[in-house]
């Protein structure tokens, strides 16, 4: 066999023990991980919520269900928003929620939370801030505002010039 | 050119910076397995499971070849496994700086709002991969002049 050969086998020869090893030690270890757990959910330790793609956020928008956007509320105003959504930013959650929460659905009814797509951390956040609220069925779309819009899903979005929504 | 690539203090000193940076860089992540399987599935290039068992087995094989660098055993070996990671890296990072998402770097720190991926990320890996290479190369020459 070649140099090369030999070389070649013995990378995959410290791959296949480290592979060995991190997962034996993920095993044993108090930190260790479910391979098929979200890693999202492990992070931020929602319970119960679930993540959606967009077609499964779209099924959601069409039954319904109350969208609630979690970016600053500049973004939702100038940069455009999924249709209907209720702005809850984040950074100001406490402040926010009691002005939203009148609008917001019984605690017994499904949310679902977005923010910029991938990413980015505050529709987790939110669906962690709503689910200690009290919601239960709390979802959030992964792929956000980006997709969505991409998508050519229905969106308002308000003229920066004139305050007014366009659809 | 030819001189300076070969030269024994350069190989030296690129096999002991990839293997320090290595094994730096495994331990964060060792040790907090979940959030770096969030900062592996943020890069949008592996599914649930696959992110998973990246994070979980990634780190083991930067700690095996760094410390190997380290030490000066299977130079080519881990110097091979390293460089190949690194390409990964840079294409990871590449797609997403195309894509234009602002992503923590997973680098060396498993901490949130450590540092995003960029040009500097981005350098700091081909500056490594150079490294790699070298010490690939050194270690490929030296075998064929030791069967010779």
């Amino acid at each position: 066999m070649s140099d090369w050969g030999k070389t070649f086998l013995g990378a995959l020869a410290i791959v296949g023990c480290a592979a060995a090893v991190g997962l034996v030690y993920n095993h044993v270890s108090e930190e260790g991980i479910g391979l098929t757990q979200h890693p999202l959910q492990a992070v931020s330790e929602l319970e119960p919520s679930w993540f959606l793609d967009t077609p499964q956020a779209k099924k959601k928008w069409d039954e319904g269900v109350t969208f609630v956007d979690a970016r600053a509320e500049d973004f939702y105003r100038y940069q455009g928003h999924i249709r209907g959504a209720i702005s809850l930013p984040i950074t100001e959650f406490d402040s926010a929620f009691p002005l939203v929460k009148d609008r917001l659905p019984p605690p017994d009814e499904e949310i679902v939370c977005y923010c910029s797509g991938f990413g980015c951390e505050e529709s987790t956040e939110l669906a962690r801030r709503l689910t200690k609220k009290g919601y239960r069925l709390v979802y959030v779309y992964e792929g956000g505002w980006p997709e969505w819009s991409e998508a050519g899903h229905p969106a308002d979005v308000e003229d920066a010039e004139e305050g007014e929504e366009t659809g | 050119m030819k001189k300076l690539l070969g030269n024994r203090w350069l190989l030296l000193l690129c096999r002991l910076v990839l293997g320090v940076v290595f094994v730096y860089a495994s331990i964060d992540k060792i040790q907090h397995p979940a959030a770096f399987a969030k900062q592996v599935y943020n890069y949008q290039m592996l599914s649930v499971t696959a992110s998973n068992l990246f994070a979980v087995t990634l780190p083991w094989m930067e700690l095996f070849a760094g410390l190997a660098l380290i030490v000066g055993v299977f130079k080519g070996e881990s110097s091979l496994l390293l460089s190949t990671l690194l390409v990964i890296f840079v294409a990871a990072i590449s797609v997403n700086l195309y894509r234009g998402v602002n992503l923590d770097c997973g680098c060396f720190s498993t901490a949130e709002g450590g540092r995003s991926i960029g040009m500097l990320t981005l350098a700091q890996d081909v500056g490594l991969l150079a490294a790699g290479l070298l010490v690939l190369r050194g270690a490929m020459l030296g075998r064929h002049q030791r069967a010779g």
